[in-house]
């Protein structure tokens, strides 16, 4: 099995606040792994460091490896816009653009063009309708694209919530990420919409690499290949999902799952 | 779109123009920064010249202004007695008068009357000073004089009167914000303590919002004590020192605008009028930096 | 007397308050209007000021006057609009909280209550004098922005920060760098807060009568025909209409220049206001 993120003595703290310490794990390539844990764990934080977006705070300090591909995106001379090109993130709360549905998926390509004919290196714009096939194909790979095809100019804010979130996956397909990031997606949404994403989910591991922060134990025991478990900022526990809630080899663990905790 | 590119940083055209976009950004804060920096730069600099002759104690504590005699007096009193007594006057006036119609407008109007009530506000509010003093002086002397008959047509309660008029908008906004910002809880609790509505008001809500409308009030004194036009119209400007809310009196503010344009550049009087500014600005900046101050406490209670 | 009783006294105390208020709009407006109207005609507005048998500047029209305001607020316009909105983009977005920050926000906040005629202080010193400008449109025409720099900086920052957080996180998590989220999220979405107070700052720069008193309004001026001329602008020549000796025709000739006046600038004000509802209907993050 190949792994795709390798994660090296990751410690990370705001101000003088450790939150997380020292995490070595290693997330595989086209698996679901879920990060499951109590409030306050530094679930939250972690999945941050896969995309770089705690660089907009701070008072954050990373220190450690993120090896995606086998490159340190934390290393010196990294652009975090580039890493943040193929690994994707979608929110707890949806949050598209006060935009159209259309505008909302095809911003991404627009801004980032392709490679051009001449030269790997250099990016041109994409053509109208290159721009289109690529909101259509990202549509549907979401399950949305049945629902909004006929109002594709309406603004993102009349469709339903768990049909926003699912704008919003979309939104990060059209990057054609290697690795897309969800932070609790469906904690916002009704059971019906959370159903639809977890689909939505298995069918995406397919293609691309899920890793899934979620405070339901029993999503990351219906979705997950594998599960790891925080406490504290600490890395208690990971492995198989279905070792890990049948057969907990960590006390911490099994009084997390029992319900005893958290 | 993602190839298996290195995610190296990029030295291409994008990033050059990137940089230089923020480049102009930051010399725009620069120039912002610098330029308002230069007031209170500008105003130091010049009063010093004057402060450097006249000591400050003579300057704070004398009774006549006569810059244009020999040898000249630069007591700042009568201009300073001229502006707090047109500002405090207005103030005991406009206070009630603007808590009362904003208390009216939040918690008794019906929403069709408020419908009507604010943009009468607004328009209040960006009426120019110069129409107020117009009317001032062509019309609410006429009327004062008609009653009180006093020694001078124009004189500081015209002014103290226009003057009220002007702050009754900031006053009925700000105060009408700060009620507002009160936890529509604490109101519920009180009527269903069987208090009535008035008791509410005056016992829970305005004791609640009591920050936010000292610093309403602050503010709406600080632009009456910043007004030049409205009482260069209405207050007949005679610089003289005295409390009688009847004689013809000149502001802070009158005397710069007039003096400003008579004077030659580097005399000593023209100094002296950086030092009037001087302490106009201080005491300006001084009445809006406690009202942010009690404003930032207020909000903090809040939040 | 009991509870009830007191109760509804207050409130028609409270209803006396309000009332005083609306009448007060209703005599100065209405006073401006009736003394005013009857001199509003075609010459009124195309005709130059024109002296009387004794000279005194009270015929004729407010062309002159009206123009010189006007002009004075496209100067406004182009010279604090991108100092102003730019330089306030860039604090928000480079140094967001940063100590800096905060305090540069205190001071511009002050700032923008500093009295007028201050300004013109500065400006006397600074433009007319040191920079050799002397009297001038364009002496007062910086002052003028200078004086609704502030203003404008705290409009556009509290444009800014009302873009919730998490519109700006999506289109970073996107891969967009920060330059391009300001281009495309940023800038779009507070475009009419950002004009609201633009529009409300120029209202403002176009009724103020102290800073251009002292940096170059002038009574005999024509329109200007460079920067460096004088000029005429309907709050000065307000002003001036108070101080001559020819009251019946100057006085009718004030309350119709303040009709005008308020006609404009009340009318930029309320339009701004109404822009910023329409703004806030829109937008209902």
């Amino acid at each position: 099995m190949m792994a795709n993120i390798e994660i090296e003595k990751l410690n990370v703290r705001f101000d003088a606040n450790h939150v997380l310490k020292d995490i070595n794990i290693k997330i595989e390539e086209k698996k679901i792994t879920a990060i499951i844990g109590p409030s306050g764990c530094g679930k939250s934080t972690f999945i941050r460091c896969i995309n770089r977006m705690n660089d907009l705070i701070p008072s954050c300090r990373v220190d450690g490896r993120v090896v995606v591909d086998g490159q340190d995106i934390y290393e010196k001379g990294v652009d975090p816009t580039e890493v943040r090109k193929r690994i994707g993130m979608v929110f707890q709360k949806p949050n598209p653009f006060p935009k159209s549905v259309f505008e909302n998926v095809a911003y991404a390509p627009k801004i980032h063009g392709k490679p051009s004919a001449t030269s790997a290196d250099k990016l041109t714009k994409l053509t109208r309708r290159e721009v289109g096939d690529i909101v259509e194909w990202s549509l549907k790979r979401a399950a949305l694209w049945d629902e909004v095809k006929d109002r594709l100019d309406k603004s993102a804010y009349s469709l339903s919530g768990g049909q926003q979130q699912r704008l919003c996956i979309a939104r990060t397909l059209a990057i054609k990420p290697e690795i897309i990031l969800f932070d609790e997606p469906c904690s916002a949404l009704d059971p019906i919409a959370t159903a639809k994403i977890e689909d939505l989910l298995v069918d995406l591991k397919k293609d691309f690499t899920v890793v899934i922060v979620t405070h339901n134990m029993q999503q990351a025991a219906r979705v997950a290949d594998r599960t790891a478990y925080f406490y504290l900022g600490e890395l208690i526990e990971y492995g198989e999902t279905k070792q890990m809630f049948e057969k907990p080899e960590k006390k911490l663990t099994e009084r997390y799952i029992t319900g005893r905790m958290g | 779109m993602a190839s298996k590119v290195k995610m190296k940083r990029r030295f291409g055209l994008k990033r050059v123009l990137e940089s230089s976009i923020w480049s102009t950004l930051l010399f725009c804060a620069l120039i912002s920064v610098v330029v308002l920096l230069l007031v209170f730069g500008y105003l130091v600099g010049n009063a010093i010249p004057f402060f450097e002759q006249i000591s400050p104690i003579q300057f704070l504590t004398g009774t006549n202004w006569n810059p244009g005699v020999t040898p000249p007096a630069y007591g700042v009193l009568p201009l300073l007695m001229g502006t707090l007594l047109v500002s405090f006057v207005g103030a005991v006036i406009a206070i009630p008068i603007g808590l009362g119609c904003a208390i009216y407008l939040t918690e008794i109007a019906s929403p069709r009357v408020r419908r009507y009530l604010k943009p009468t506000i607004e328009i209040l509010a960006g009426v120019p000073s110069v129409v107020y003093g117009l009317f001032a002086a062509l019309v609410l002397s006429d009327w004062l004089a008609a009653v009180f008959h006093p020694i001078s047509r124009l004189n500081a309660l015209n002014g103290a009167l226009i003057l009220a008029v002007m702050m009754i908008p900031i006053l009925v906004s700000l105060a009408e914000e700060a009620m507002n910002s009160v936890p529509k809880s604490l109101k519920e609790a009180s009527l269903a303590l069987g208090a009535n509505r008035y008791e509410t008001i005056r016992r829970t809500l305005v004791p609640a919002a009591l920050p936010g409308i000292g610093a309403a009030i602050g503010l709406a004194i600080g632009r009456a004590v910043g007004e030049t036009m409205a009482v260069i119209m209405a207050t007949g400007n005679a610089t003289q020192f005295t409390a009688n809310i009847f004689s013809s009196v000149r502001t802070m503010t009158a005397a710069l605008a007039i003096d400003v344009q008579e004077t030659a550049v580097a005399t000593q009087h023209y100094y002296s009028l950086f030092a009037v500014g001087l302490l106009l600005f201080i005491i300006t900046f001084a009445i809006n930096l406690i009202a942010d101050y009690i404003m930032a406490r207020f909000k903090e209670a809040y939040q | 007397m009991n509870r009830k009783a007191k109760e509804a006294l207050m409130f028609s105390l409270l209803r006396g308050c309000a009332v005083v208020v609306v009448l007060t709009l209703v005599i100065i407006i209405g006073y401006i209007f009736i003394g005013g109207i009857g001199k509003w005609s075609v010459d009124f507005f195309t005709k130059n000021p024109a002296p009387d048998s004794h000279g005194a500047l009270v015929m004729g029209g407010v062309f002159a006057p009206l123009v010189g305001t006007l002009i004075l607020m496209v100067l406004v316009l182009i010279i604090s609009i991108p100092i102003g909105v730019l330089g306030a983009i860039f604090l928000v977005e480079r140094q967001g909280k940063s100590r800096i920050s905060r305090a540069w926000w205190i001071v511009v906040n002050n700032l923008a209550g500093v009295p007028s005629i201050v300004w013109g202080l500065l400006g006397v010193a600074l433009l007319v004098y040191y920079l050799h400008f002397g009297l001038s449109l364009i002496a007062a025409a910086i002052t003028l922005s200078l004086m609704v720099l502030p203003i404008i900086m705290v409009a556009t920052k509290e444009a800014i920060e009302a873009i919730p957080a998490s519109i700006r996180e999506a289109s970073v998590s996107l891969g967009a760098t920060r330059w391009q989220t300001v281009r495309h999220h940023v800038l779009p979405y507070s475009a009419s807060g950002i004009m609201t107070g633009v529009i409300l700052s120029l209202a403002r720069a176009g009724g103020e009568t102290a800073p251009i008193l002292v940096t170059g309004v002038a009574v005999n001026a024509g329109i200007p025909g460079s920067l460096s001329d004088q000029f005429q602008a309907l709050p000065y020549y307000i002003y001036l209409m108070t101080q001559t000796t020819n009251r019946t025709q100057a006085y009718a000739m004030a309350d119709a220049a303040a009709l005008l006046l308020i006609v404009l600038i009340v009318g930029m004000s309320l339009g701004a206001i109404i822009l910023r509802s329409r703004y806030r209907e829109k937008y209902k993050w």
